[in-house]
C-alpha cells in the first residue's frame, strides 16, 4: 500500500510538467481561434449535415427539383430577387441532366460520359463540349476550361459529403425550423467566401430540404437559395435521359473557353 | 538535479507533443491552399479526420452570378435584363394561354402578343424605339441634330430619327455620326481598341468630348440583341442581323452572349 502511494506520487510528479504543458498549448491554440474568430464545427452540425449528404453520396441515381432565387444587387443598392426552377438528374457515374427556367434564362444540360450539352431553350441556341469521363471530371474540367459549373454541383458529386466540409472555418445547429411543413434542422456554416445554411429534413431517412449561400465578399452580399421540392434516391432513368438530340431549328454555337 | 534535469526534459518533450496533437484550430479545419484539405472532428474523445481533394462551395459560383458579376461591370445592363426576363416571361405567359385557346380566339391572341411585345420594347427607364417605329408628332426638343454624308438626322436618347415630310421614322445608327450624350441604359463593353459602349445594337466609342457611332470591333461580345434582328444561316452556321451588323451566339461562362463578326 505503501509503496502503491509512492509510485502514484512520482507519477504525479512526473505528469505534473505534461498537464501543465499540455494546459498551456490548449490554452494557446482556444486564444489563437479565438484572435482569428475561429469557432471549431459543431460535431453534431457535422454529422447532420453529413448523413444528408451521405445519402446522395451513396445513391447509385437521383433526381430533385429545387425552386431558385438569387440576388442581383443593382448599381443603385436595391437588391432584386430572381426566381426559377430546377430539375436535375443523375446517373453516377457519368449520366447527368438538368432543366432550369428562370426570369433570366431557360436552359437544359445533358452529359452522356462522353459530351456535354447546353441548349438555352428559350433562344433555341446550343454548343456541345467533348468531356469523356465521370461526371466528378466533367465539373473540374468545366470550371477550369469554361468558366463555369451547372447550379448546385457540388450536389452532383460522388465525394458530396465530404467536399461540402472542406475548409469550413465554423459551423453550428442553429436550431429546429420548418420547410414546406417538414421539421428540420437548422444549420450554419462559414467558408472564406462564402457563408451557408442548410435545412436537413428530421426523418428517418434525411434529406436536404433547404439551402442558403451567401456570397458575403460580393458587393451587396447577394444570396442564392434552393428550396428541394421533391428528392427521388431510386428513379429509373434510362440512356436517353442523358443522350441529347437537337430540337428542331436549332443553332449551334461554340463554348468561348477560358483563357489560360 | 539530475531528477530535476529529467523532468525539466520530459516537460519539453511533453510541450511538443501537445503542441503537435493540439494543432491550431485553423489548421484542423482549413487545411492547406491546395487541393488536398482536411477536416478533423473530436467527440467523445475520439478524433475523425476526413481528408478530400477540394471545396466545392468556396470555389463554385453560379452562372447567373457570374453573369450579374460581368453586369456589375457595366452601367446598367441588369435593367436589360430585367426587361429580358420580363420579355421572356410575357411571351411565355401569351403562348402558353394561346395553345389552350381555340382557333377562334387565336386572333385575339396574337393581338394580345403584339401589344405586350410593343409595350415591353420601351421599358421602365430606358427609352426605346426600334428602327422603322415612325411618329408623327413634333421630335423631342431635347434631341439634336447631327448629319452624316449629307444626311441629317435627329438624334435622342440613343436613336436616331429620319425625318420624312410630316413624319420621322427611326433608323439604324448611320456610322461616323457623333453625339454629345450617351443614352441611359448604355453598356460598357471592353474592346481592344478602348472602351466601347452598346445600347441596343448601336455602338459607340469616344471622340473628342462627345461618342461616335462605330462599327463594333470584330469579337466584341454583347449580352443581348435589340427587338428587330432577324436569324440567317451563312455557310451552315447560324447568326444574328441587326443592321449591318452580325452576331454570333457563343456561350460565355454558360450565358447565352452575341459576337460581333466580320459582316
Amino acid at each position: 500500500m505503501e509503496f502503491l502511494s509512492t509510485e502514484v506520487l512520482m507519477i504525479r510528479k512526473k505528469m505534473f510538467p505534461v498537464l501543465v504543458a499540455a494546459g498551456l498549448a490548449f490554452a494557446l491554440g482556444v486564444q489563437l481561434a479565438r484572435a482569428e474568430g475561429i469557432t471549431p464545427i459543431d460535431p453534431e452540425a457535422a454529422r447532420t449535415l453529413k448523413t444528408a449528404l451521405d445519402r446522395i453520396a451513396g445513391a447509385k441515381s437521383f433526381t430533385f427539383r429545387a425552386e431558385i432565387s438569387n440576388d442581383a444587387p443593382l448599381p443603385s443598392g436595391q437588391k432584386i430577387e430572381f426566381s426559377g426552377t430546377i430539375e436535375v438528374a443523375v446517373r453516377r457515374p457519368d449520366g447527368f441532366w438538368s432543366a432550369f427556367d428562370g426570369e433570366q434564362r431557360s436552359t437544359r444540360s445533358w452529359f452522356d460520359g462522353k459530351t456535354f450539352t447546353l441548349l438555352n431553350n428559350g433562344k433555341n441556341v446550343y454548343a456541345s463540349w467533348p468531356a469523356p469521363g465521370k461526371l466528378d471530371d466533367l465539373l473540374d474540367e468545366m470550371k477550369e476550361k469554361l468558366g463555369f459549373k451547372p447550379p448546385l454541383s457540388p450536389l452532383l458529386r460522388e465525394t458530396v459529403s465530404t467536399t461540402v466540409l472542406a475548409k469550413v472555418t465554423s459551423g453550428f445547429a442553429v436550431g429546429r425550423g420548418l420547410i414546406a411543413g417538414v421539421p428540420c434542422r437548422h444549420l450554419a456554416f462559414r467558408g472564406e467566401k462564402t457563408d451557408w445554411q442548410v435545412w436537413v429534413s428530421e426523418d428517418q431517412e434525411p434529406v436536404l430540404k433547404r439551402l442558403v449561400i451567401t456570397f458575403k465578399q460580393e458587393p451587396g452580399a447577394p444570396h442564392y437559395a434552393a428550396t428541394f421540392i421533391a428528392w427521388d434516391f431510386k428513379p429509373r432513368l434510362g440512356d436517353n435521359v442523358f443522350a441529347f438530340t437537337p430540337p428542331q431549328g436549332a443553332v449551334q454555337c461554340e463554348f468561348e473557353k477560358v483563357q489560360q | 538535479m539530475k531528477h530535476r534535469n529529467r523532468q525539466l526534459l520530459l516537460a519539453v518533450v511533453c510541450a511538443v507533443l501537445a503542441a503537435l496533437f493540439f494543432p491550431s484550430p485553423e489548421a484542423a479545419i482549413a487545411g492547406s491552399e491546395d487541393r488536398t484539405t482536411s477536416v478533423t472532428t473530436r467527440e467523445k474523445g475520439r478524433t475523425t479526420t476526413v481528408v478530400t481533394h477540394e471545396n466545392d462551395w468556396d470555389t463554385w459560383s453560379d452562372p447567373g452570378q457570374d453573369l450579374l458579376r460581368m453586369q456589375r461591370e457595366t452601367l446598367s445592363s441588369q435593367e436589360e435584363q430585367a426587361r429580358e426576363a420580363g420579355r421572356v416571361r410575357r411571351r411565355d405567359e401569351v403562348e402558353k394561354v394561346r395553345q389552350k385557346s381555340s382557333a377562334e380566339h387565336e386572333a385575339y391572341y396574337d393581338a394580345i402578343l403584339e401589344d405586350s411585345q410593343a409595350a415591353l420594347r420601351a421599358p421602365l427607364g430606358v427609352y426605346y424605339r426600334k428602327p422603322g417605329y415612325v411618329r408623327t408628332d413634333a421630335p423631342a426638343s431635347d434631341g439634336s441634330a447631327v448629319e452624316v454624308g449629307g444626311i441629317s438626322y435627329q438624334y435622342d436618347q440613343g436613336i436616331f430619327w429620319l425625318q420624312q415630310g410630316a413624319r420621322s421614322i427611326v433608323v439604324t445608327a448611320p456610322v461616323g455620326a457623333v453625339v454629345n450624350t450617351l443614352p441611359q441604359g448604355v453598356t460598357r463593353v471592353p474592346a481592344k481598341t478602348g472602351p466601347v459602349w452598346y445600347f441596343f445594337g448601336t455602338f459607340f466609342a469616344e471622340k473628342g468630348g462627345g461618342y461616335q457611332v462605330i462599327k463594333p470591333p470584330v469579337g466584341i461580345t454583347v449580352f443581348y440583341l435589340p427587338d428587330g434582328y432577324s436569324q440567317e444561316r451563312v455557310n451552315g452556321v447560324g447568326l444574328y442581323r441587326f443592321g449591318d451588323i452580325l452576331f454570333k451566339p457563343v456561350f460565355v461562362q454558360g450565358v447565352l452572349a452575341y459576337q460581333a463578326v466580320e459582316p
